[in-house]
């Protein structure tokens, strides 16, 4: 089971919430994180458990032999390495020194673009990526379930190239699956991370995982902004 | 996105503070080139980050539960939002970009 901490949560199979709200840019928003434990009984974590490990030690990639391909190039270097510059103080914005020597290329040439995803740890045990083209950032563990998760547009919203779906996964996720339209398509699923594009000017509304064993994780995805 | 020639313009702080979630945070109403856009943030949960043109389109939208939730690449001629869609924690936040 997977516990949330949001408001109205209800015991044990199903944890979530849902809301909406109105910005000042007209933007409409509406998010869910439901969590449902299927036939496997999962501990418990919140989105801040204390008690949930380092994200970097629950990425066996970061464990397997490094090849060459798991070099960054020296575009996404310097994009990771970004990361590490001008932070501003306040509790978990310091990410560690940054391992660039210890990356790993999670993905290649996935989705609709092409890209690749890689990763980097730290001194602190969180694990930097960043997506060719695309977006970077930090985790710091799994302290949601067994997935980290983002969504980009690199152009236009809704145009152009479309929105993709992309994250790391603990080692006993064994599929994930984007949720558009209301059906469920496979992302592809490498070493700890997982990416799906979509088609057109569809975005996903659920990101789902399936877990050894049997049960399953579903995360509702907000819609995407409006100008 | 449009690659230029424009100078690279320095850092600053466009939002700032503690929020809730389902909340926008624009940077004024100026537009700029912007060399990046990025949200520093309570880790775990979502933020995001884009740039709207002038014609009032949404490019380099992510959002993510990393911190910083960042889009690291330019764009010629744009302004600039962050967003907290599920932040619940009331940890302050820093949305940055370049461009003034």
């Amino acid at each position: 089971m997977i516990r949330g901490d949001h408001n109205k949560m209800k015991p044990r199979t199903r944890i979530g919430f849902m809301a909406g709200f109105v910005t000042a840019v007209g933007l409409l928003v509406a998010v869910a994180v439901t969590a449902f434990a299927g036939s496997k009984s999962e501990s418990a974590t919140t989105r801040t458990s204390a008690a949930a490990p380092p994200i970097a030690d629950a990425i066996g990639a970061l464990r397997s032999p490094r090849a060459q391909a798991d070099s960054l190039p020296a575009q996404a270097a310097a994009v990771v390495a970004s990361l590490a510059a001008d932070v501003p103080t306040g509790a978990g914005n310091d990410p560690g020194v940054l391992q660039l020597s210890a990356s790993r290329r999670l993905l290649a040439n996935v989705g609709a673009a092409g890209v690749d995803l890689f990763v980097v740890p730290t001194s602190i045990g969180k694990v930097c990526y960043v997506i060719t083209g695309g977006p970077t950032g930090c985790y710091d563990q799994f302290s949601n379930g067994p997935l980290v998760y983002g969504e980009y547009d690199p152009d236009a919203l809704g145009s152009g190239t479309p929105i993709s779906l992309y994250g790391l996964a603990r080692g006993d996720v064994t599929a994930v699956f984007a949720v558009v339209a209301g059906k469920r398509e496979p992302a592809t699923l490498g070493r700890n991370a997982f990416f799906y594009s979509t088609r057109g000017s569809a975005y996903p509304t659920a990101v789902v995982a399936q877990l050894r064993g049997g049960g399953e994780v579903v995360y509702d995805l907000a819609p995407p902004p409006h100008a | 996105m449009v690659a230029s020639a424009y100078a690279h313009l320095p850092q600053f702080t466009y939002a700032s503070g503690s929020s809730q979630p389902y909340s926008a945070f624009p940077g004024w109403e100026a537009f700029n080139h912007r060399d990046y856009n990025q949200a520093w943030h309570h880790a775990g949960y979502t933020w995001g980050v884009y740039y709207v043109t002038t014609d009032r389109v949404i490019h380099a939208w992510v959002r993510d539960t990393a911190n910083p939730t960042k889009w690291p690449n330019e764009i010629g001629y744009a302004t600039i939002y962050c967003e907290n869609v599920d932040d619940t924690t009331g940890t302050v936040f820093t949305c940055q970009s370049t461009g003034g």
